[in-house]
C-alpha cells in the first residue's frame, strides 16, 4: 500500500511539474538557506580550532605599553626615551608569584634581515631570505604547538651566549638551500648577509617546521622570508648599534600555561599582577590576552550569524509548508472525483488520508534534498570563493536534520488537507463536477 | 403491456418483498435483502423530506435485475443505500445473511470494496494509471500482495477484451474502452454484486450494445450477479427482473421482455 501510495505521489507530482516546484520552493529556500550558514559555520569552527590548536590555547601574551591616560599627541613629551619594558625584576616576580600557573616564559626579539646561502654553492640559485630572531630557551616550549623541530634538536644550555654560532631553521630554508633534507642539513653552516654589509656563519643544530603562515612581500613562495632563530644574545650582538632597542626593551612576552591552568580566569590574575608590579606614577601598563577568549568571541559571533540566518530559514520554512498545505488542498479538491470513487472501491479514511500525507511528504523530502544540494553548493562556494579558501567540512548533523525538518513539514502541513480529503462523503464526492 | 405485470396500489407496496420468494438455490443465502427501506433527509428540521417509502426486495445470486425509475423516484437514494454509500433511516439491509445498515464507517468500506463492484455512467476510472494499475485499485484496498492483484488484473482485462490496452492510461481510451475497463474494475474483488449505474449513458448506442453484451455475457457464462440501475425502457427490457420505482416506492415487478 505504501509503496503503491509512493508512485502515485510521483505520477501526481510529475502530472503538474511546475506547479510542485512552485510548491516545492518555499522548502528548497528554507533548507537551502539553513544548511548554506551550518557549512560556512561548520567550515569556520573547525578551521578555529585547528588555528586554536596551533596558536596554543594554553598561551598567554603579555603586552607592556603606554597607559590609556597617555597623551599620544603632546609634542612636548620626550617621546625617543619612552620604552616601556618588562624588566627582568618584574618577571622573576611574576614566575615566584605563579608556580602553579606558569609553565615556561618565552622571549624573542627581531633583529635584522638578510639573505642566507651556502658556500660553495651557486648564491643565485640556492638563497633564503631570512628574518634574525633572538631568543631564549623558553621561546620553544611556548611555541610548541605552532613549531615542532623535525630534525637536529633545540639550543642546549650552554649554547645561549653572544658567542654562540649556533641557529635553527625552517623547512622553508632546507628546501631552498638542501633540497629539502632536513636530516642532511643538520650540521651544515650557512653565510648569512646582513643589510649592513656584514656576514656571519652559523651552524644549523636544528630544523623546525611552522605551521603558521608567514605572509611577506614575496613574489614566489622560494622568496618568502623564514625566521632564522639564533640565540637572544647572539642576534644581539650582531644587530647592530642602531637596532639595539628591541634587544634592550623586551615590551612582548609569551607564558606557557601548565596543563589545567584556567587560563581565562589566569590570564586576569596576571594582568593584575603586572599592573601591580608598576610603580604608581607609571606611564605604562600591561595587558594580558590569551587566544581562547578571542577563539571563543570570534566562535560567539560565528553562532549568532548562524542563529540569525537560520532564524530567517525557518520562516522560509514556515512559508513554505503553508505553501504545500494551500496547494495539497487545492489539488485534493480537484482529485474529489477521484476520491469519492477510491471510496466507492473500498477505501477507508484512513487509506485516503495515507494517500496524500503520503504525496505531501513526498513533495516536501524531494524539496529538502534539493535545498540541501543547493546549500551544500552555496556553503562550498562561500567558503572557497569568497572566504580566504578553507577545507569545507560538512555539517552532516544539520544534512540529517534538514531531512528531519523536511519530513515534519510535510506531514504537519499535509495533514490539513489529507484530513479533508478522508472526511469526503463520497457521495457527494462522486456528483462533484 | 406485459400480461405477467402485476399492478398493485402504492399503499400494498409496502407490505410485498419483491423477490423474497425467488427460485434460487438450496440453502444459499440472498445477495442483498432489503427490508422497510426508509430514507428520510434533514431529520427533525420542518424540512424533512422522506425519499424512500419503505423498500423492500431481495435479490438471489446469478440474477439480473434492473431497478427502472424516472428521475426523482429514488432511484440514486435507492442505489447509494444498496451500494453501501449511504445509511437508511431504517429498516434492514441483510447482505449476504449479514446485517450491514448500521456498520461504522470502516467496516462499510470494506463490505463495500470487497462486496460491491461498481459501474458508473462517467466511468470514473483514476487518470494518469494505466488501465491495468486501475483494475487493481478495489484489490489494493482489500490488501491483496502486489504479484496477486496484477495477475488477477490481467486475466480480467483479458476477460473483457482489453488486454492489448492494458498499459494505456484512461485519456487514451475510447468510452466504451473505458467502461469496459471499469467492468473489469467492477470484478476485481469477485465482489457478490455488481451495481452498474446508467453504464451506456455516455455511450453511442452501437458501444452501448457491446457494452450490454458484456453485462449478458458476465451474466451468463460467468455466474455474476447484476443490479442494473437505469431510466431506460429497452434497456431494462434485457433483464431477467424488472423492479419499477416510483416516488420511492417499488410499484411492480416484472419480467424482461428481451430477456434471454
Amino acid at each position: 500500500m505504501l509503496h503503491e501510495n509512493v508512485r502515485l505521489a510521483f505520477v501526481s507530482m510529475a502530472a503538474n511539474k511546475l506547479r510542485t516546484f512552485l510548491t516545492m520552493l518555499g522548502i528548497i529556500i528554507g533548507i537551502a538557506a539553513v544548511i548554506a550558514i551550518m557549512t560556512v559555520g561548520n567550515t569556520l569552527t573547525v578551521a578555529n580550532q585547528q588555528q586554536m590548536a596551533t596558536f596554543g590555547v594554553n598561551n598567554v601574551e603579555c603586552y607592556i605599553g603606554g597607559s590609556d591616560s597617555l597623551d599620544y599627541s603632546n609634542e612636548d613629551f620626550d617621546w625617543n626615551n619612552f620604552h616601556p619594558a618588562f624588566t627582568e625584576d618584574m618577571l622573576r616576580k611574576m614566575i615566584a608569584q605563579f608556580p602553579e600557573e606558569i609553565e615556561a616564559v618565552g622571549i624573542s626579539a627581531y633583529g635584522q634581515s638578510g639573505k642566507a646561502t651556502v658556500q660553495g654553492k651557486n648564491q643565485d640559485q640556492y638563497y633564503a631570505n631570512v628574518s634574525m630572531v633572538g631568543i631564549n630557551p623558553g621561546y620553544m616550549d611556548v611555541n610548541s604547538s605552532s613549531m615542532t623541530i623535525t630534525a637536529g634538536r633545540n639550543f642546549r644550555s650552554n649554547e645561549l651566549t653572544a658567542d654562540s654560532w649556533y641557529c635553527l631553521v625552517d623547512q622553508m630554508l632546507v628546501s631552498n638551500l638542501f633540497d629539502g633534507d632536513a636530516e642532511s642539513a643538520v650540521g651544515k653552516k650557512i653565510t648569512v648577509s646582513l643589510s649592513h654589509d656584514t656576514a656571519y656563519e652559523y651552524t644549523i643544530v636544528g630544523v623546525y617546521s611552522s605551521n603558521q603562515m608567514q605572509f611577506a612581500d614575496a613574489t614566489s613562495v622560494k622568496d618568502m622570508q623564514t625566521n632564522l632563530i639564533v640565540p637572544f644574545q647572539n642576534a644581539k650582538a650582531v644587530a647592530g648599534e642602531d637596532s639595539q632597542d628591541s634587544f634592550n626593551y623586551i615590551s612582548d612576552i609569551t607564558i606557557l600555561t601548565k596543563t589545567g591552568t584556567d587560563v581565562i580566569s589566569f590570564t586576569t590574575q596576571l594582568q593584575d599582577f603586572m599592573n601591580s608590579q608598576l610603580p604608581s606614577d607609571t606611564l605604562y601598563q600591561v595587558s594580558c590576552y590569551n587566544n581562547a577568549e578571542w577563539i571563543e568571541e570570534s566562535n560567539k559571533s560565528l553562532r549568532q550569524m548562524t542563529l540569525a540566518i537560520t532564524a530567517i530559514g525557518a520562516i522560509a520554512l514556515l512559508v513554505g509548508g503553508i505553501g504545500v498545505m494551500n496547494i495539497m488542498t487545492v489539488s485534493i479538491m480537484e482529485r474529489t472525483r477521484e476520491i469519492g470513487t477510491r471510496k466507492a472501491l473500498g477505501a477507508r479514511n484512513s487509506d485516503i488520508r495515507l494517500q496524500f500525507i503520503t504525496e505531501a511528504i513526498l513533495i516536501c523530502l524531494l524539496g529538502g534534498i534539493i535545498g540541501i544540494a543547493a546549500g551544500l553548493l552555496i556553503g562550498y562556494f562561500a567558503c572557497t570563493k569568497l572566504l580566504a579558501g578553507y577545507t569545507v567540512t560538512i555539517s552532516w548533523m544539520s544534512v540529517w536534520a534538514a531531512f528531519g525538518i523536511s519530513f515534519a513539514i510535510g506531514v504537519f502541513f499535509g495533514f490539513y488537507p489529507a484530513n479533508k480529503a478522508a472526511r469526503m462523503d463520497p457521495i457527494e464526492a462522486l456528483r462533484y463536477e | 403491456m406485459p400480461t405477467e405485470e402485476e399492478k398493485i396500489l402504492p399503499e400494498e407496496t409496502a407490505e410485498i418483498n419483491y423477490g423474497a420468494d425467488a427460485p434460487h438455490e438450496e440453502g444459499t443465502d440472498p445477495v442483498i435483502s432489503l427490508h422497510q427501506i426508509v430514507k428520510k433527509y434533514y431529520i427533525g428540521s420542518e424540512n424533512e423530506l422522506e425519499v424512500l417509502h419503505g423498500i423492500s426486495l431481495t435479490i438471489w445470486p446469478g440474477e439480473f435485475t434492473s431497478i427502472v425509475g424516472e428521475s426523482g423516484s429514488g432511484k440514486s437514494t435507492l442505489m447509494n443505500i444498496i451500494g453501501l454509500l449511504d445509511r437508511p433511516t431504517s429498516g434492514t439491509y441483510e447482505m449476504l445473511g449479514t446485517e450491514v445498515s448500521d456498520l461504522k464507517d470502516k467496516d462499510l468500506s470494506y463490505i463495500r470494496g470487497r462486496q460491491i463492484g461498481f459501474v458508473f455512467q462517467t466511468y470514473n476510472l483514476i487518470p494518469r494509471i494505466s488501465a491495468l494499475k486501475n483494475v487493481e485499485v478495489p484489490m489494493m484496498y482489500a490488501r491483496i500482495p502486489q504479484k496477486e492483484r496484477t495477475e488477477k488484473a490481467e486475466a480480467l482485462l483479458e476477460m473483457v477484451g482489453m488486454q492489448d490496452r492494458m498499459n494505456h492510461n484512461p485519456d487514451e481510451l475510447s468510452g466504451g474502452q473505458k467502461q469496459r475497463v471499469a467492468i473489469a474494475r467492477a470484478m476485481a474483488n469477485d465482489p457478490a454484486l455488481i451495481l452498474a449505474d446508467e453504464p451506456t449513458g455516455a455511450l453511442d448506442s452501437k458501444t452501448g450494445r457491446l457494452i450490454m453484451d458484456l453485462f449478458h455475457r458476465l451474466h451468463e457464462e460467468n455466474h455474476k450477479t447484476l443490479l442494473l440501475i437505469t431510466h431506460s425502457q429497452p434497456l431494462a427490457e434485457e433483464t431477467r427482473r424488472i423492479l419499477t420505482l416510483s416516488d420511492g416506492r417499488i410499484i411492480g415487478e416484472r419480467r424482461g421482455t428481451n430477456a434471454s
